[in-house]
């Protein structure tokens, strides 16, 4: 921080380069009585400019030397000019030059600043254009005092008054350039030009006050004695008792102007405090960011409640704005010193803890309480989209604290865990039937009779499909049959456990009965080369298979559709094949747009055809030459699949 | 010391005679009153807080011919009394106005204003030089304001319309009770009191200093003590080293003549003769350096018009009273 001439709080320069030293012409009288330490300099200069008996204060640029000067400039002197001043006002230099209020420059916060007795504060916060005074403190003693001049206050901090600005006679505001007396109206006068109008005849009303502590606090700590300044920063706060009254005092000011901004206001700005009457605020919002000085927590936390009560007239639909207005601004507020702002965002932060079981608007974030999570941060920890989650709280799927009329919802943290686990635990039927190696109707048989788990719960909320399984069940299922598995020794034909299901005879597979065998090793396998997923990568007795799936349970309801990758189970052919004959129309499908096949039709294709491998296996010809044995016989394919590649048979002319 | 030094010496020192007189001690008197007065007026002003109307004041009006110590008796007042007093640099408790010989309104407030050696004086509307004055009254905690040489206002003032707004002014001055005036001038000033009834009904009972009479033992006896005083300040003051003798053998009864009763006069007189004799390089005045000063300084500047010394003491006829 440094104090920079000679440009005052208007910018408006001074002083003549190369000019002729002015001749300092000193008043007959100084201020009687002494100044007192919280006088202002214009005060000061009326009151002794009156006790000569003049009323114009410009007079002072010609006594001082101040040429250029208006008398709004004054507190912005340079040190050259200040030392005149003071010889006209007969007072030592560091009388005047302790109330001027020269330009302070600090490069972390923004914002033009003036030294006002010590303590920095914004240029904005001084009435220097018009005289502001309370009547009841000029009849306890006649001289201005400083602190009038800040307009964050409208009433006197000494007698509680409201002060004034204008004549309660005349209504002509008081300025600074004529004078006479600084308990007088300047304008009102006899015919003498003796002032007719004595303010002290005029007391205003006064404030009441629920907290005088709170609304005191903030002028004791920009008051010029810096005694009652320190005895004001005892009574802030600890954890802001290491600022600055200034940036303190910036602080209540930028909370103040935060609570009256306009909720139809820009979003990112707090109101400004340019303007007639922008800054002055109630003596009850004073109060307010007075106890947030003495209770720091707490006070905020009144602030931010106070701002929430008028959260529905802000037009925005959620969110921490909605909730505490322009108070979220302050976090960055450039106004603010960066110790500052960092205890706003911290306050802010515990704030919304305070409230997050029942906030007053929607929020967008639930980062102000570790065990709520929003929707967007739901979808990520599940790794859906936000419909779904939102699908999710619509369907009641999961917990929501909801707020406000709109859709925003916040989801208990854990809660969002469970389900996200649970997911995870979760396959789809036919990713689960590829990954076992068994046809979706196993999986489904199987789970019927408990050996694995269907997924239940708001779970399934998350996914689209409409058959899942607990993943660990089905591997649990799998790996106990993996381990009860047992050796027939190799006086056995094996094959590949794929194979040998296809080459079972078209029709229903028996699979729990299947399945059982291999667990208790009624069914001898061991393990082959194949490929792919743990079953498949058994190779069974064939012939002990064949009589497993003969002594097997019935098919299971027809009117079930399957895929085609089952069906080529069903129909012992490859799933190729599956196609081509649905191609050849001699299997129907569901429907043009949804080609699955049920149950019965297969069941109606393998009572009615045959393929040429079956029907080689079964005569015992040779497939090559099946066609040649059966032509011999005068019995035609009924159909030539895939480029004659693969022909049909009618059952009944093949295998009688 | 040369002549010329000597002369120099006695001229600056003659001004600092201070000769006691009967007009210093009542006007002393006087003043001792009003400043009672001003001081009770502004202490009960101030125990209201220094607020609202103050008490009107009045006016004590001296009247009396040049030369007859007016000025002097303030001056002395200033000098022994006030001085006496301990008082900061902005307390003037007793202010001597001399009005400017061309007086209007707004000289008065100038001539006030650079009474209270103001910087800024003679800038401004009289109205506004004459309110300034009247604070100043205040800011300098005046008890008395004299106003001397208010004869100056009906100089050149033939239609009388200057003297009546000053005096109006005054009269606005006193009404508002800044403190008492004593107005001090020669006969000159008397319509003054007269012509405006509102004034002269503000004014105490006016004291008039006539020349002194000899046909009144008290006053022949003040005018002889006057003669004695001066011969004893000549020597106090080291102008000579011993007395002269001024009166002794018809010395004082020459000098009423010319001086008709005027103790400034005869003092003036008096000076005349000391430089004579100082040029003469005699160490007392001689008769006839008073004979000489009569003939070089009193003829010629048509105090009279006769040397009584030199041509003889002549019967001396009973003043007329003012």
């Amino acid at each position: 921080m440094s104090l920079a001439a000679p440009t005052g709080p208007v910018g408006i320069p001074c002083g003549r380069a190369g000019a002729r030293p002015p001749h300092v012409r000193p008043l007959r009288f100084s201020a009687d009585p002494a100044p007192h330490p919280d006088e202002s300099l214009l005060g000061l200069a009326a009151r002794t400019m009156a006790r000569n008996g003049y009323t114009d204060l410009l007079r002072l640029r010609r006594f001082a030397g101040l040429a250029g000067r208006d008398v709004g400039t004054y507190p912005a002197l340079d040190d050259a000019e200040a030392s005149r001043l003071a010889a006209v006002l007969r007072l030592p230099d560091e009388v005047v030059v302790h109330r001027l209020h020269r330009v302070v420059e600090r490069a972390d916060v923004a914002g033009d600043r003036i030294d006002f007795f010590g303590v920095p504060l914004r240029a904005a916060y001084r009435e220097w254009r018009w005289r502001r005074t309370s009547p009841r403190a000029l009849a306890l003693a006649p001289y201005h005092r400083a602190i009038h001049d800040l307009r964050p206050f409208g009433f006197c901090t000494q007698t509680l008054e409201t002060l004034i600005d204008a004549c309660p006679v005349c209504h002509r505001r008081f300025g600074w350039h004529v004078t006479r007396g600084i308990a007088f109206c300047p304008r009102c006068v006899d015919e003498d030009d003796y002032p007719t109008v004595d303010l002290r005849d005029h007391p205003q009303p006064l404030v009441e006050l629920e907290d005088p502590a709170g609304a005191l606090l903030l002028a004791t700590l920009v008051d010029p004695r810096p005694d009652v300044r320190a005895e004001a920063m005892r009574r802030v706060d600890p954890a802001l008792r290491h600022e600055t009254p200034g940036d303190l005092f910036e602080l209540a000011i930028s909370v103040a102007l935060a609570m009256v901004t306009p909720p139809d206001a820009d979003k990112n700005a707090v109101r400004s405090v340019r303007g007639d009457g922008a800054i002055t605020f109630e003596p009850a919002r004073l109060a307010q960011v007075g106890r947030m000085l003495i209770e720091w927590r707490s006070g905020f936390s009144v602030a931010a409640d106070l701002m929430r009560a008028t959260a529905p007239a802000r037009d925005m639909r959620f969110g921490v704005h909605k909730e505490i207005g322009a108070l979220r601004l302050l976090r960055t507020r450039r106004t603010l010193a960066p110790g500052i702002r960092t205890l706003v965002a911290d306050a802010i932060r515990h704030d919304m803890r305070r409230t997050a079981e029942k906030p007053a608007a929607p929020r967008r974030k639930a980062d102000r309480d570790e065990g709520l999570v929003d929707a967007r941060q739901a979808a990520a920890i599940l790794g859906v989209g936000g419909k779904t989650v939102r699908r999710l709280a619509k369907r009641g799927a999961i917990d929501v604290v909801r707020s406000g009329d709109r859709a925003m919802v916040l989801m208990r943290r854990d809660e969002v865990e469970a389900l996200r686990q649970e997911h995870a635990d979760m396959v789809d039927g036919p990713s689960a039937a590829r990954a076992v190696g068994l046809p979706l109707e196993a999986l489904e048989a199987l789970a019927d009779t408990g050996a694995i788990t269907r997924a239940t719960g708001p779970a399934l909320g998350l996914v689209a499909a409409r058959v899942h399984f607990r993943r660990s069940s089905l591997d649990a299922y799998v790996a106990r049959v993996i381990a009860g598995a047992r050796d027939g020794g190799s006086t056995v034909t094996y094959r590949p456990f794929g194979t040998a299901i296809r080459r079972l005879p078209p029709g229903d597979r028996p699979w729990l009965a299947i399945l059982a065998a291999i667990g208790d090793g009624r069914l001898p396998c061991r393990p082959c080369a194949a490929a792919g997923p743990a079953l498949l990568r058994l190779s069974v007795d064939e012939a002990a298979l064949a009589r497993v799936a003969g002594l097997g349970e019935a098919g299971g309801d027809g009117a079930v559709t399957v895929a085609y990758r089952e069906a080529a189970i069903l129909l012992g052919v490859p799933e190729p094949t599956v196609s081509w004959i649905v191609a050849a129309g001699l299997l129907a499908t569901t429907g043009d747009h949804d080609r699955r096949l049920t149950r019965d039709a297969i069941r109606r294709f393998n009572a009615e055809y045959a393929l040429t491998a079956e029907v080689a296996r079964s005569l015992g010809v040779p497939p090559p030459r099946l066609k040649q044995v059966l032509a011999a016989r005068g019995i035609q394919p009924v159909a030539a699949l895939h480029k004659g590649m693969r022909l049909v048979w009618r059952r009944g002319e093949v295998l009688g | 010391m040369s002549i010329e030094d000597r002369l120099a010496y006695a001229r600056l020192e003659f001004r600092k005679f201070r000769i006691p007189h009967p007009h210093v001690a009542r006007i002393a008197a006087e003043l001792d009153v009003l400043r009672k007065v001003g001081q009770a007026s502004r202490k009960e002003w101030e125990a209201k807080g220094s607020r609202g109307a103050r008490i009107p004041q009045k006016l004590l009006a001296i009247i009396g011919p040049s030369q007859t110590g007016k000025s002097t008796s303030i001056q002395n007042y200033l000098e022994t009394v006030v001085a006496a007093e301990d008082h900061d640099d902005e307390t003037e408790p007793v202010l001597h106005v001399t009005m400017s010989a061309q007086a209007t309104t707004k000289s008065l407030g100038s001539d006030i204003l650079e009474a209270y050696l103001d910087n800024d004086f003679d800038s401004g509307t009289a109205r506004s030089l004459l309110r300034r004055a009247s604070i100043q009254i205040e800011s300098a905690r005046t008890d008395v304001l004299v106003l001397d040489e208010i004869h100056h206002l009906i100089d050149n003032d033939k239609n009388g319309t200057t003297a009546w707004s000053v005096t109006e002014t005054i009269k606005r001055m006193l009404i508002r009770g800044a403190c008492p005036f004593l107005v001090m001038g020669t006969e000159k000033a008397r319509p003054l009191l007269l012509n405006n009834p509102q004034f002269k009904g503000r004014t105490y009972a006016p004291i008039f200093l006539d020349p002194l009479d000899l046909a009144r033992p008290a006053e022949r006896k003040t005018f002889i003590e006057h003669c004695a005083g001066f011969d004893l300040k000549l020597v106090e003051h080291g102008i000579f080293p011993k007395p002269s003798g001024l009166v002794r053998g018809e010395i004082p009864a020459a000098l009423y003549d010319v001086s008709q009763g005027v103790i400034g006069t005869a003092s003036a007189v008096f000076e005349a003769a000391a430089e004579i004799a100082i040029r003469g390089g005699r160490s007392v005045i001689a008769l006839d350096d008073i004979s000489d000063a009569i003939d070089d300084w009193a003829i010629p500047l048509q105090y009279t018009d006769y040397n009584p010394i030199a041509q003889g003491l002549r019967e001396i006829r009973p003043r007329k009273r003012a």
